[in-house]
This record gives C-alpha cells, sequence and structure tokens, in this order.
C-alpha cells in the first residue's frame, strides 16, 4: 500500500510542473471567464447580471447565426479533413520510404507556415479578378466567383482554406498509425481471400480507431476555434455568413469591450465543444491492442 | 471509471488543447504599455509613453519633437512607441484591460472620443491656445464641453479621381471642374465613361468588407439628404427616406457593374491602395493623406504613374457636396497616476506648439490645424483643393458614446443590401436600431 502511495507521489511530483501550468493558464481562466460571464463587464463598469448574458446570446440573432456557421465549418471540415487524409495516408504508406518523406513534408508544410501568410495567400488566390483560382475556373468555362462576398459560397471558400492546414498532422498520424498495423493481420485475411476493400474495412480502420478519436476530436477543436482565417479573410462576412462564435467572442471582447458577454460565448462554446468531444469518445473508443 | 475518464478527457481538451488545426489563435503581441514612473513630475525623473501613428513622413518629425522636449526637460525621458494603426481599437481595448495604456498617443482621430464618456480620457482644453484653432474642429472633437484631442493635422476626403483614364475615354469634360459642384447623373455619365470591365476598369470603387472607408458611404447618403445622426447626436436617423434612396442609389451602381465585382467582401485599402493604385478605378473615396502613398508608390516604381485629382463628392441637386474632417491628433489617457497625467499633458502641449507642428506639416500628408499657419496653399493644390473641401464638412460623429460600435454594425447591414438580403430600407432600420442600443449602452 505505502509503495502505491510513493509511486504515485513521485507520478504526481513528475507531472506537477504541467499541472502548475495547466490549473494557471487553463483552468483558472475558465473558472473565472464562468464568473465573468454573469456580469456586465466592461471598461468601466461591472454589474452583476446573473444568466443576463445567457439569455441575451440565446436571443442575439447574429450570435444564432455565428452557431451555425460554426457547426457548418465543424461538419465540412472534420469529416473532409479526416477522410482524405486517411485516404492519402492508406496509398502512400504502400510506397517507397521517400515517395513517403515527400508527401509527409508537404502536408505538414501549412501546419509550420504561419497561418497569417497562408491566409494572405489564399486572399490573392480568393481575388475576384486577378485570384488563381478564378483563373482556374476561367479555363473550365466557369464564371468568376465572387469567393469572398457571395454569402452563398464564402463558408466553403473558407472550410477549403481551413482544410489545407487541417490535414497535415492527421496524415501523419494515420501513416504512424498504419505503419503500426502488423502485417500478418493482412496476410492472414488474404489467405483467406479477404478483398482489399474487405481488409481495409474490416480490420485497418477497427485498428486505427484510438487514431481516428484522437484525429477526430483535436480536429474537431481546432475547427471549432477558427479564428484567424475568418479575420483575415472574411472579416465575418459578407452579412454574417462566414461569423463564427470565435470570431465574434474576439470582436465582442477585444472590438467592443464587452468581456463579460464574450465570457458568455466562450463557456457555450466549451460546452459545445465537451458535448462534440463526449460523443466522440463514445463512438470512437476502444480498446484496441495489437 | 471509464466514463469519469472520457468526460475528463472531454472537458480537458475542449479547454486546454492547442489542436494541430484551426485556431493557432492571435499571435499578436499585447500592446506594449506605459512604464512604471520613476518618480513625480516635481523634478524628479518621469518616464512618458508616447504611441505614435505609423505615418512614414511623420516619423522624424515624431522623434524630433521627443528629442527636443527630452532636451528642454532634463528629468524627463519619452518612450516613443510606433503603433500601427490597423486593429488600433483593439490594441487600446486590450491595453485597457491590462492596464498598459500609454500616456500619451498620437492617433487618427476617429475613435478615442469614444472613451471620454468612460473616464479614460483627459480633459485638454486648458492645454492649448484655443483661439489658434478653428471653433468647429475643436466641437467636433470634445465631449461634454471638454476638448480630449488636440488636432494637428486634419484633411476632408471627398472624390479621387485618375484623370489619365477620363483623358484616354476623352471624357475629361465630364469631370466637375474648379472644385465645383455637380450631380449624381453627372457621376454616373462620368464613371460609366471610364467604365470598361473588360480591361478590369471600373468607373467607381466602393467596398464593404470592413469597416475601413465606411465614411464615404455616409457621404454618398449624405448627399441625397440623409443625416446619420439626429441633430442633438443622440440616435442614429439614417433609415429615412433619402437614406434608403442614397443607399438604393448606390446599390444601383454596384447592379450596373460599374464598381469592381464582390463589393462586399472587398476593403477599402484593396481598392484605394492597390486598385486605384494600379489604375483601374476612375473615381474612388480619398484624401490628401492617400496622395503621399500614391507618390510614394509612383517614385519607388511599384506603381505606374498617372495623373490624379479630387474632386467634391456628388449631391442630388448639384448645388453643394459633403465632405467630413479626418486626421489625427494628441490625447493623453487617464492612467490614474496624477504626476504622469500631469506631465503627460505638457508634453501634449509641447507636441502641439507651433514649433512641434511646423514639424509635423513638413510632411506633404498634413495641413496644420493652427490658424496661425494656414500657409498660402495655391488654389489647385492638393492642400487647396483639401481647404476647400473641409468647407463641406459635417460631423460624422466622433464624439457619439459608442461610434466605434456603430462602424462595427454598419458594414454587415451594408453587406446585406449589397447582396439583396435585405431592402436599403431594411438594412438601414436594422442599423438604426442597433446603433440606438449601441448608444444607449454606451451612454450609461
Amino acid at each position: 500500500m505505502a509503495s502505491r502511495a510513493y509511486r504515485e507521489f513521485w507520478g504526481f511530483f513528475f507531472i506537477l510542473p504541467f499541472l502548475l501550468v495547466f490549473a494557471a493558464f487553463e483552468i483558472y481562466p475558465f473558472l473565472d471567464a464562468i464568473y465573468l460571464s454573469l456580469f456586465d463587464y466592461g471598461i468601466g463598469r461591472k454589474e452583476w447580471v446573473g444568466f443576463g448574458n445567457y439569455a441575451h446570446l440565446l436571443g442575439d440573432e447574429v450570435f444564432l447565426k455565428s452557431i451555425r456557421n460554426t457547426f457548418l465549418l465543424v461538419l465540412g471540415v472534420v469529416p473532409l479533413s479526416v477522410g482524405f487524409s486517411l485516404a492519402t495516408a492508406s496509398i502512400v504508406i504502400h510506397k517507397s520510404a521517400a515517395v513517403a518523406s515527400f508527401f509527409r513534408a508537404s502536408f505538414y508544410l501549412p501546419i509550420v507556415t504561419s497561418q497569417v501568410i497562408l491566409s494572405i495567400a489564399w486572399l490573392w488566390i480568393y481575388n475576384p479578378m486577378t485570384g488563381v483560382a478564378n483563373y482556374g475556373l476561367s479555363l473550365l468555362g466557369i464564371g468568376p466567383v465572387m469567393w469572398l462576398s457571395d454569402s452563398s459560397v464564402t463558408l466553403i471558400a473558407v472550410i477549403l482554406v481551413v482544410i489545407t492546414w487541417c490535414v497535415g498532422q492527421p496524415f501523419i498520424l494515420y501513416m504512424a498509425g498504419l505503419g503500426g498495423i502488423p502485417a500478418s493481420y493482412g496476410e492472414a485475411a488474404s489467405i483467406d481471400g479477404a478483398s482489399p476493400w474487405r481488409k481495409f474495412w474490416s480490420i485497418t480502420l477497427p485498428l486505427l480507431k484510438p487514431t481516428t478519436l484522437y484525429i477526430v476530436v483535436t480536429t474537431t477543436i481546432g475547427a471549432f476555434q477558427t479564428f484567424v482565417v475568418i479575420q483575415l479573410l472574411t472579416g465575418g462576412g459578407p452579412n454574417y455568413s462566414t461569423t463564427t462564435i470565435m470570431y465574434l467572442l474576439y470582436e465582442t471582447a477585444f472590438k467592443y469591450g464587452n468581456l463579460g458577454l464574450a465570457s458568455a460565448m466562450g463557456v457555450l462554446l466549451a460546452i459545445l465543444i465537451s458535448m462534440f468531444s463526449l460523443i466522440q469518445f463514445k463512438f470512437f473508443r476502444s480498446d484496441v491492442e495489437y | 471509471m471509464r466514463k469519469a475518464n472520457g468526460i475528463a478527457g472531454a472537458l480537458v481538451l475542449s479547454i486546454g488543447f492547442i489542436a494541430g488545426c484551426g485556431n493557432g489563435g492571435n499571435n499578436e503581441r499585447p500592446a506594449e504599455g506605459s512604464a512604471t514612473a520613476s518618480g513625480s513630475a516635481s523634478g524628479q525623473k518621469v518616464e512618458l509613453t508616447w504611441w505614435v501613428d505609423a505615418r512614414e513622413d511623420l516619423q522624424s518629425a515624431y522623434a524630433s519633437i521627443k528629442s527636443d522636449y527630452e532636451t528642454a526637460h532634463p528629468g524627463t525621458t519619452i518612450k516613443l512607441v510606433k503603433t500601427p494603426d490597423d486593429k488600433i481599437a483593439e490594441r487600446i481595448s486590450i491595453a485597457i484591460n491590462t492596464a498598459e495604456l500609454p500616456d500619451v498617443q498620437q492617433g487618427a482621430i476617429g475613435w478615442p472620443l469614444t472613451y471620454a464618456k468612460k473616464g479614460l480620457l483627459v480633459p485638454l482644453e486648458e492645454a492649448i491656445d484655443k483661439e489658434d484653432f478653428e471653433t468647429g474642429v475643436l466641437d467636433s472633437l470634445s465631449v461634454d464641453g471638454h476638448l480630449y484631442i488636440i488636432p494637428n493635422s486634419i484633411t476632408a476626403p471627398g472624390m479621387m479621381v485618375n484623370l489619365d483614364l477620363f483623358e484616354a475615354k476623352g471624357a475629361t469634360d465630364l469631370l466637375p471642374k474648379n472644385m465645383a459642384t455637380w450631380t449624381y447623373d453627372q457621376f454616373k455619365e462620368a464613371a460609366k465613361a471610364v467604365n470598361d470591365p473588360a480591361a478590369g476598369i471600373y468607373g467607381f470603387g466602393t467596398y464593404a468588407g470592413d469597416t475601413g472607408g465606411d465614411q464615404s458611404h455616409h457621404l454618398f447618403l449624405w448627399g441625397f439628404g440623409a443625416s446619420t445622426w439626429s441633430d442633438d447626436k443622440t440616435k442614429a436617423v439614417l433609415n429615412s427616406p433619402e437614406g434608403v434612396e442614397g443607399l438604393d442609389y448606390l446599390t444601383s451602381l454596384i447592379d450596373e457593374g460599374l464598381t469592381p465585382p464582390g463589393v462586399p467582401g472587398l476593403k477599402a485599402g484593396a481598392v484605394i491602395n492597390e486598385m486605384f493604385l494600379q489604375g483601374k478605378i476612375g473615381m474612388t473615396f480619398g484624401s490628401l493623406a492617400n496622395f503621399g502613398a500614391f507618390d510614394k508608390a509612383f517614385a519607388e516604381g511599384s506603381a505606374k504613374k498617372f495623373n490624379y485629382d479630387i474632386v467634391p463628392y456628388p449631391s442630388k441637386d448639384g448645388k453643394s457636396s459633403n465632405s467630413l474632417l479626418l486626421g489625427y491628433g494628441t490625447w493623453v489617457w487617464n492612467t490614474k497616476d496624477e504626476a504622469k497625467m500631469s506631465a503627460a499633458k505638457d508634453f501634449a502641449t509641447f507636441a502641439n506648439s507651433k514649433e512641434s507642428m511646423a514639424k509635423m506639416a513638413e510632411a506633404a500628408s498634413v495641413i496644420a490645424t493652427r490658424k496661425s499657419m494656414a500657409s498660402s496653399y495655391a488654389e489647385d493644390s492638393p492642400q487647396g483643393k483639401t481647404i476647400k473641401l473641409s468647407a463641406y464638412a459635417k460631423d460624422i460623429g466622433l464624439s457619439i458614446p459608442g461610434y466605434a460600435e456603430t462602424r462595427n454594425a454598419f458594414f454587415p447591414e451594408l453587406q446585406a443590401a449589397f447582396t439583396k438580403h435585405k431592402t436599403a430600407q431594411q438594412a438601414l432600420d436594422d442599423w438604426v436600431a442597433k446603433a440606438n442600443e449601441i448608444i444607449a449602452s454606451n451612454a450609461k
């Protein structure tokens, strides 16, 4: 018993630096945000309003639009990123080491590049008159698309940008996950006459569940928190069609100085992400060992 | 246990995980704030932080003013911090919330007055000799009878024109001569004359991507007889029949293809500093402040030189025009440190003395605001034309409580009107309702 307590002590001792930082910069701000969300708190004012900020948000047309946009963004980014990176990794894993390294580097490049620079590059790509995107479409005889001005396509344009820097990490993780699956499983299935699709569906995919869980959860959280691309490309427009919760939170806090309302948005966003993550844990959790 | 771990994991991930995609966060450093006073103003050492705007042609003047003041006041050190104008409201908001405000600031006059009502600015009426400034200018920078910004460079915008484009189309006669006023019909005829979408050239450059340059839209609507604010500046009234007619007319210019494609997503900077500068726009909103940037680009070879001019904004009856006062000035933040605030006021007075203002006025983009320094600019010089435009200036509402917030609510409504999600009437009604809510909230 004493031995167990001793081991646990040293376990906690070694993670203490992380726990302290986590408590100071994550837990405390989160609890403080909950507290502040109960006030009309801004420059020169701090008045108790209880759940007034939450009531205001749930009746605010722009905030409701931002929830809708955020969900659409997540629903667009997560499946496409996960599907694309899984498909690509499944192909590349069978290529030579040099080819695999090339793809790893290519996919990871957007992650180590500043999102500001990438967003500005996309601003040029989406330029309605001189952008590459419309030039490419013109070669196919398709008229110019107002990527950042037409509210029916702007969110799609944003999703495409976010995906470009969302696939790098899943690709690397899937490459590692696929590399960890023993070849003997596939060989045994082949002897039994399983098709490549059957092997992928019944062996590879289930064994990748832990990897998929991690990727889906982290990509979802990242997509929920999309901010830079919105700020630099669309400013939330046109007509609030790309305003996400995170962007509205930033505007409310730092443009309008309404910190209480922004804190309430942050709390609601955290609740939404937690709910999504719980669902994902429920569906993707497994005790795979191999 | 597994369930508990799952909940804990989800919560931890949701509040603490730095995900591999999406956010990246705002990597901007928090604004650099004022240093701690190392003593009082009474003979002891004081360090003042002076944020200045980023206009390149003014930096040497700012450095010289700092040096002169430090020489004259050995106990005082001025920490000069060049602060980009971009996102300045957010920078200030962060600085306020982290108690990192500068002591003195030199910048655009368009947004600080919002903070006067909150007691964050120091009254400066005693810091200047008011008789040397235009009363109207000082009034527009005052709140509740107190002056909060010392103006040192004021300009009045109008309609910038690419003369070469009009000359190429033999259409220069369509433009007003000698700063004469003109009608919207004449304006549209001129825009049509140079409009050539196949060549990527558009008659009128407008935009609604963000708040930048949104004054141009107000000017446009004012030309139809609309007012943005009530006479007593207590509420928004832009949804008048005149305002609706103006917004309908502006939308019709977009519908007729006289503007660049994608107006709802275009930003003023892209239209003025890129498209107009590259000779793709016949006419757009602008002022003397833009000319310096154009001339610099021409000199550096980053844009092909062309002749430009500025004319008054059109109006419905063509008998008058509209403009407003834009510009730069100095203000002092209420840092609650009496010694530093006193020293800061003294420095603000010094920075706006005749001698200091003369240094600023050496920059081509500056027209000094002291009456005693009014130079005899040639009538046809950009400065001379700017002075004529200033005669049409109306109050854009800088002292309205929550003015910056009302601007943030304005461009989404323009976008809604331009993309036909709302009629002009609905868009203006919605903005007026929001603006009045903002005013009520900020006037508390």
